[in-house]
């Protein structure tokens, strides 16, 4: 509750403060704030407020740590991306701020109607992070995601109104039966598919990443996920798994997994291949679904994807000057910068799923659940597909490393980012040899 | 045992130049706990504690018999390697060393998700050796190597899961498993994705495809190539899980494993015999042994068991020790085509008497460390199938026409270019490295017996015979 | 105790492998035959006290490292080693200014003990270290010259068919041990001989065995090494493929006699190979010019003898021959190498010939020799050969067709052992320079060796002379009985293959003693051209075996790439279907609406249809 406070404080007073305040204290002032939302979030008690409309449980405090770290780390990381590509500095942490009380709005609350407010407030900052930059690529960006995200709005809404007619409810799990139950959990499960970039509604994903500013991408691919997993989650959950929307959702995993790892192989742009990574992703978090307890397993997937693809990501921002990052761009970094690749390598296999590192314990956790779920199928099918990612995950690789440079030259980081990114360096590397130890964050206790 | 590779690696890929230091301390120090572990009755140094314990999965390490042989000669190839390698960075050794660590863990793990956590976990340093320091068509092979690997592995994360939910064992726990073992359909289906892993990483005809690009793109001095070697841990997967959880699958299965062993002990070898490349043929020659060793484990049989793991450990050392040999020859002549001189015996008697111990160690001649291994495994194979025993052991025959071409290529024939003997560094290995050889060789009950006391468990959990 | 007798002849190895370089001549010749002799009197003592023992429990799992000293096994360890040393001290000269001289006697001391290995063996897992070491010893000497290619391939060519025989030896022993469940030779004779029904699998495990036997021994079809095994030093054709080690194979037969005397079967096909092999070398002996070539191929032809022997069940008498066989045909050697040393290198008999009044002590030699292997009357060889020949026909598995082929290959031997002194030592001397006798050090062990090519057959004398070994390896061996035939009947035997031989030896000696100054025979020319290719045994295996094998081991190399490919190929056709599911990201924001509303629209049909 409070962190929710704190978050929309911190944005409100740096949207105001932004009119007088230098663009640095704004800065400064909104990674406390986050920094504070964080404190809050671990420390805070689960609670209820609203009449219920706002729920603090395990999985709300899990989705909204991992959409708060988004955005403090895309705060901390994107600073030198700013200046290179010449974005006013303020409104870029303020949008931030607001958007991640917007994912925590949505995670933390079993009515559905809040739900679509809290996806408003995540979306509505976003859409002008995304064009943020004020170049063509960015602006199309930020039509596609606005245009296509307000036909997913629609679906939801239109489900919503199914949902209520059906159930004479807002909150998840009421109990109903009928076609018209399901065409309305069915249109649910689309407009938060949507969201979550899954097949076959994420089409927009490797548009928008690819043209958005290289830090939004970061906080759009951990943070937004995040989101829209904690409100799947619920849907599911609540509806239990007798009806369509099962099928539906084991139709949208398979679709997910097999597009977005094979597509993901015909890719030449960094940013745009880490998209379709994050489309395969949604895949997998979605095979927790099925699990018997998935919040703790989706919690820590969310954390550790996170740690890696933001990791993966700021790496590109630092590399990216505006332009992208084709694969070329990175040919040599080993030289250019070790730090940085190995930073890139320890993301990049991560994302992959090796252990030692904090992504195979989240992608073990998924996969534990579906396999109590008896979903074997879709694990063997996931799994193999895994192994394609490690295809293009190490084709990054091996340009980063084993390739000499186009361009000889060095990468400047600036400290306080280098510093964030040692730490989630770190963290990826620790939670892979003692992944029990934020364990309890997610699972309640 | 673990931790000490494992930090020796880690400060040595920040301080390159204690890398060796620390690593010949490190791969002492865990030979010698393996050593002791050799003598222990059971499971020695068993230790316990929950790593994820919500998921189900324990930090549960111990070596018996036979993981203890592995260990032991796991932690001595590392060390003899670092002695023998020279002017080689700082942090490959490193790297070797971490993927020491990770060889360690995978022999000692009585988890199976602790296991494939390292046995996943050491592809890192493996392929960033072969992907750094490797050779010109490296990031291909570097490619078909991980994607092989993780093809199998990611198949067999499933067969684990299977394994647990399947037979409703309480965690992960090798012991759990052992209790509640899964059968039916699920197990079928769950000992093949443990096959296609293991098959990968034995490796077994036709997943062994990785093999010879792994073998030729990698660093010249041959270091990474030991690592390799040690990498290969196939067979002691079967061993230890995919066979045991599963017996009545692997009865169903046996026959084809049993011919696909016996082709690629024969194939393998044969193939060998036509490589012009030095390291190539080295990888043949170990594909083909690997195949005598699945033979011998896959004949279900004690004995063939011991055969199967003591080969497996014996070649670690003497064909880890012609990846080295390779490499000293490249230091002399700058490459690794066959034949690029010959007559060398007659300026470097010392370096060919060496090679030939190698080679002939490799031939399995009686007396030295290939032998115990194959003989056991022929004895066992015969059991199971006389027919593919023949066929495999075809390969003897094979070997010897291989081995010995390669060998005389190089040191017999007219003297050609004059080249350095063994130098100081290189005799302190050589010596080693021979008595290590020799001495498994002649006294081979230090690794069998140990073994045996394991390969009866195995037996036993398949509800074999003798 | 007994280990040492293996052990001593070991040390001799490693001291003279690591540090004979630094040696100076003869130091590490003498060291090496002293280790040797040492061994000898060793074997002797502990024979004397009753034979000797020594086990190391759980050498391999259910596998002891086992070695005894019973009389079979003392008596080949007094052979090995008593010949053994002869030829040690010989090569002390004959290797006199070699580069390599320590090297030699290294390996040479390396060999004693692999074979003492193989003898004492009591197990035979521990039987085929030795097998296989002498092997290697093989190799190494063989190729001891290893700058030229030829002694390179040749020594190759001898460890690869030697190979083929291990692997029937290897698997012989995976059976034998399904069967009976150890390896320990005297725990299986007790088996079998305990045992009512035998095992079905008994006769394959005899057969496997003897495919051993056959590789070790050159006979039938794998004889192709031994001829060119000459290219080694010639103490070495002497010590190791001629006195010692092409007889293990007869050795291992005997040490399991106990399982062919119950097959009878198998030993039939033992005599037929033995006799063929036999009648192979004798023919092919014909053809040789090279003085070393002409004893090899004898030695192949003798080694069928002892085949045939053991095949009709007379292990004894094999063995016998194994002594006087070791006697005159390292002397046939030694001789051989004499006149080697005292051409300068020269091995061609026709460039030889008159060395009678030259090397007046080697002729000597040569000329025992010559006549002990022809069978002459009284010599060494005419006991033992002529004790086969009997054994064929009062043996259970023998038969008169054996007596009778064996009878012609004795004419045959008698001829060309003839026709091997008359080219060497009568006539003219048909070479260049002054040749020149040996040093006493060479000349002294071919007396003592000359003295056993004599007298070595009076240990066993026909019924009713005296008997000395078959008594004596009795305990060791299967017993068969014999059917023995009335004293007569069996001197009268003797009367006849003693006629046989002089007569071979005579005609040979009109034949071949002035062969160079007259006409000889169409037929017998094209003979002697098909012999000298030694019946173009080569041709056949290089043709139809090796050259194919080779082949394919290229074409095998070639498909592994192929299926390479395969997966490259297959890895291809992902990445190609990711390209076309990548194609559905093409940028048009209505493309992706109207994807997204036909998904949605399709799930809700479904839904509500459902």
């Amino acid at each position: 509750m409070t962190a929710l406070a704190v978050l929309f404080l911190t944005g409100a007073l740096a949207a105001l403060g932004g009119l007088w305040a230098p663009p640095r204290a704004v800065k400064q002032g909104v990674r406390l704030g986050l920094l504070l939302a964080l404190f809050l979030l671990i420390v805070a008690p689960s609670q209820s407020a609203f009449l219920g409309l706002f729920t603090l449980d395990p999985l709300a405090r899990g989705v909204g740590l991992v959409a708060v770290l988004a955005a403090l780390f895309a705060s901390l990381v994107g600073s030198g991306y700013l200046e290179k590509t010449g974005i006013r500095a303020f409104e870029y942490h303020a949008l931030l701020a607001f958007s991640a009380m917007g994912a925590l709005a949505m995670a933390a609350t079993e009515n559905l109607a809040v739900i679509l407010v809290g996806l408003e407030l995540l979306s509505l900052p976003l859409y002008a992070l995304v064009a943020l930059r004020y170049d063509e690529q960015s602006e199309e960006a930020a039509l596609k995601y606005l245009l296509l995200g307000a036909v997913a709005a629609a679906l939801y809404f239109y489900g919503l109104v199914l949902y209520f007619g059906a159930t004479g409810s807002f909150a998840v799990g009421a109990a109903a039966e009928g076609p018209l139950f399901a065409a309305g959990m069915v249109l649910l499960l689309s407009g938060l598919f949507f969201k979550a970039a899954m097949i076959p509604f994420g089409w927009w994903a490797p548009d928008v990443y690819q043209g958005a500013p290289t830090p939004v991408t970061l906080y759009m691919a951990a943070g937004v996920k995040a989101a829209a997993f904690a409100a799947l989650l619920r849907v599911v959950v609540g509806a239990g798994y007798g009806g369509v929307w099962a099928a539906v959702l084991a139709l949208a995993v398979l679709l997910t997994v097999v597009y977005g790892n094979l597509a993901a192989l015909a890719q030449g742009e960094a940013k745009r291949l880490l998209a379709y990574s994050s489309i395969a992703h949604a895949g997998y978090i979605a095979l927790a679904l099925f699990g018997p307890s998935p919040a703790p397993a989706v919690g820590y997937y969310l954390l550790a994807y996170l740690l890696s693809t933001g990791l993966a990501f700021a790496v590109l921002t630092q590399v990216d000057a505006g332009e992208g990052v084709p694969f070329a761009a990175l040919q040599g970094l080993i030289r250019k910068s070790p730090m940085l690749a190995g930073m890139l390598l320890l993301a990049l296999l991560s994302l992959a799923g090796l252990p030692p590192l904090v992504g195979f314990w989240g992608k073990y956790l998924v996969f534990v659940e579906a396999a109590r779920a008896g979903q074997y199928a879709l694990l063997v099918i996931a799994l193999l597909t895994a192994a394609v990612a490690a295809y293009y995950y190490l084709r990054l690789v091996a340009f980063a490393f084993f390739l000499p440079p186009e361009r000889e030259g060095a990468v400047e980081v600036r400290p306080l980012a280098a510093f964030a990114m040692g730490l989630v360096a770190f963290l990826i590397l620790a939670l892979g040899f003692f992944p029990q130890a934020v364990y309890g964050l997610f699972a309640g206790s | 045992m673990l931790l000490l590779p494992f930090l020796a690696g880690l400060v040595g890929l920040f301080l390159p130049g204690l890398a060796r230091g620390l690593g010949l301390l490190a791969t002492l120090a865990s030979g010698l706990i393996a050593l002791a572990a050799l003598f222990a009755p059971g499971v020695a140094f068993y230790a316990e504690r929950p790593l994820f314990e919500p998921a189900g999965v324990y930090y549960a390490v111990g070596l018996d018999g036979a993981s203890a042989a592995l260990a032991l000669t796991t932690s001595l190839a590392v060390f003899l390697a670092l002695l023998a390698v020279k002017e080689v960075p700082g942090r490959m050794l490193a790297l070797g060393l971490l993927m020491t660590a990770g060889l360690l863990g995978i022999f000692a793990s009585l988890d199976l998700v602790l296991f494939y956590f390292f046995y996943e976990a050491t592809l890192i340093p493996s392929l960033l050796l072969l992907g750094v320091y490797g050779g010109a068509n490296r990031v291909r092979a570097l490619i078909k190597f991980a994607l092989f690997t993780l093809a199998g592995s990611l198949l067999m994360l499933a067969a684990i899961l299977a394994a647990r939910y399947y037979g409703g064992a309480e965690s992960f726990l090798l012991r759990d498993l052992l209790s509640a073992r899964p059968e039916g359909a699920a197990a079928t289906l769950a000992f093949l994705a443990f096959t296609l892993a293991f098959m990968v990483k034995t490796p077994l005809f036709p997943l062994h495809v990785w093999l010879p690009d792994f073998h030729a793109e990698n660093h010249p001095s041959g270091f990474a190539d030991v690592m390799g070697t040690l990498y290969k841990v196939g067979v002691y997967g079967f061993f230890r899980f995919a066979i045991p959880l599963f017996p009545a699958a692997f009865a169903a299965f046996k026959p084809y494993l049993l011919l696909l062993a016996a082709v690629t002990a024969l194939g393998a070898a044969w193939i060998a015999y036509a490589q012009k490349d030095y390291k190539r043929l080295l990888a043949y020659g170990a594909l083909s042994h690997m195949g005598v060793a699945a033979l011998g484990l896959f004949s279900g049989t004690a004995i063939g068991a011991v055969g199967a793991l003591f080969l497996l450990a014996a070649s670690a050392l003497y064909t880890g020790g012609l990846f080295l040999f390779a490499g000293w020859l490249f230091a002399r002549f700058g490459t690794l085509e066959l034949a690029p001189t010959h007559g060398l015996a007659k300026h470097a008697p010392a370096l060919a008497a060496f090679g030939l111990f190698l080679f002939l160690a490799m031939v399995g001649l009686p007396g030295l460390a290939g032998f115990p291994g194959e003989f056991l495994s022929a004895l066992g194979a015969w059991q199971a199938s006389p027919f593919f025993t023949l066929v495999a052991f075809a390969a003897v025959i094979a070997a010897a026409a291989y081995a010995l071409s390669a060998y005389q290529r190089l040191f017999h024939g007219p003297p050609g270019k004059a080249v350095a003997d063994l130098s100081g560094g290189e005799w302190v290995y050589a010596t080693l490295a021979t008595l290590a050889v020799a001495f498994l060789g002649v006294y081979p009950k230090l690794l069998s017996g140990p073994i045996h006391e394991a390969a009866q468990a195995f037996v036993a959990a398949i509800g074999g015979g003798k | 105790m007994l280990l040492l007798v293996i052990l001593l002849p070991l040390a001799g190895f490693l001291v003279l492998g690591l540090f004979g370089r630094r040696f100076k001549e003869p130091l590490p010749g003498v060291l090496a035959s002293a280790l040797v002799f040492l061994s000898f009197l060793l074997v002797g003592a502990l024979l004397a006290s009753g034979g000797a023992r020594f086990v190391l429990e759980d050498w391999l799992p259910g596998i002891p490292f086992a070695l005894l000293l019973d009389p079979l096994s003392g008596y080949m360890a007094l052979v090995v080693t008593g010949i053994g040393f002869l030829i040690h001290v010989y090569a002390i000269g004959y290797m006199h200014g070699d580069e390599g001289y320590a090297r030699f006697f290294a390996y040479f001391n390396f060999f004693i003990a692999m074979m003492l290995t193989l003898v004492l063996a009591d197990s035979y897992p521990v039987m085929f270290v030795g097998w296989e070491g002498v092997g290697l010893a093989s190799f190494l000497l063989i190729g001891f010259w290893y700058t030229d290619w030829k002694n390179a391939k040749s020594a190759r060519k001898a460890f690869i068919t030697n190979r083929i025989g291990d692997l029937g030896f290897l698997l012989g022993m995976a059976l034998l041990y399904s069967l009976f469940g150890t390896l320990q030779i005297s725990e299986l004779k007790e088996a079998v001989e305990g045992s009512l029904v035998l095992p079905g699998g008994l006769a394959l495990a005899g057969l496997l065995l003897f495919v051993g036997a056959v590789g070790k021994s050159a006979q039938l079809p794998l004889m192709v090494w031994l001829p060119d095994a000459m290219a080694g030093p010639t103490p070495v054709s002497a010590l190791i493929h001629a006195a010692t080690m092409v007889t293990a194979g007869v050795y291992l037969l005997a040490r399991s006699s106990f399982l062919y005397a119950n097959l009878p079967d198998v030993s039939y096909w033992i005599a037929v190979v033995g006799l063929l092999t036999a009648l192979y070398g004798a023919l092919s002996a014909f053809g040789q010019w090279d003085i070393k070539r002409i004893v090899a191929y004898s030695t192949i032809s003798q080694l069928g003898y002892m085949f045939l022997a053991a095949g009709v069940g007379a292990y004894w008498v094999a063995l016998f021959h194994v002594m006087t066989h070791a006697f005159y045909k390292a002397l046939l050697f030694l001789a051989s190498g004499s006149v080697i040393h005292a051409l300068g290198g020269e091995q061609d008999v026709r460039k030889m010939g008159g060395l009678k009044k030259h090397l007046p002590r080697t002729h000597l030699h040569g000329l025992v020799g010559a006549l002990s292997l022809a069978g002459f009357p009284l010599f060494a060889g005419f006991w033992s050969k002529d004790a086969i020949l009997a054994a064929t026909l009062s043996y259970p598995f023998g038969g008169v067709g054996f007596y009778l082929a064996g009878l012609f290959v004795a004419f045959l031997t008698a001829a060309y052992a003839m026709r091997w002194y008359a080219l060497v030592f009568l006539g003219e001397f048909r070479g260049q320079g002054h040749p020149h006798e040996a040093p006493p050090v060479m000349t002294v062990p071919n007396d003592v060796l000359a003295l056993g090519a004599v007298f070595a057959g009076f240990l066993a004398l026909p019924k009713p002379l005296w008997n000395l070994i078959e008594p004596f390896l009795a305990p060791a061996l299967a017993h068969l009985e014999a059917h023995e035939p009335a004293p007569l009947v069996e001197w009268g035997l003797l009367l006849l293959s003693a006629a046989v031989a002089l007569v071979g030896l005579y005609l040979g000696y009109l034949f071949f003693r002035d062969y160079f100054k007259k006409k000889v025979p169409a037929w017998y020319r094209a003979f002697e051209q098909a012999a000298l290719e030694g019946f173009y045994a080569d041709w056949l295996y290089n043709t139809f075996l090796v050259n194919p094998a080779k082949e394919l081991a290229f074409g095998l190399g070639l498909a592994d790439r192929g299926l390479d490919r395969a997966y490259v190929y297959a890895g291809g056709g992902v990445g190609l279907l990711g390209r076309i599911l990548a194609g559905l990201e093409n940028g048009y924001l209505r493309f992706y609406a109207a994807l997204i509303l036909a998904f949605a629209a399709l799930f809700v049909l479904w839904g509500v249809v459902r």
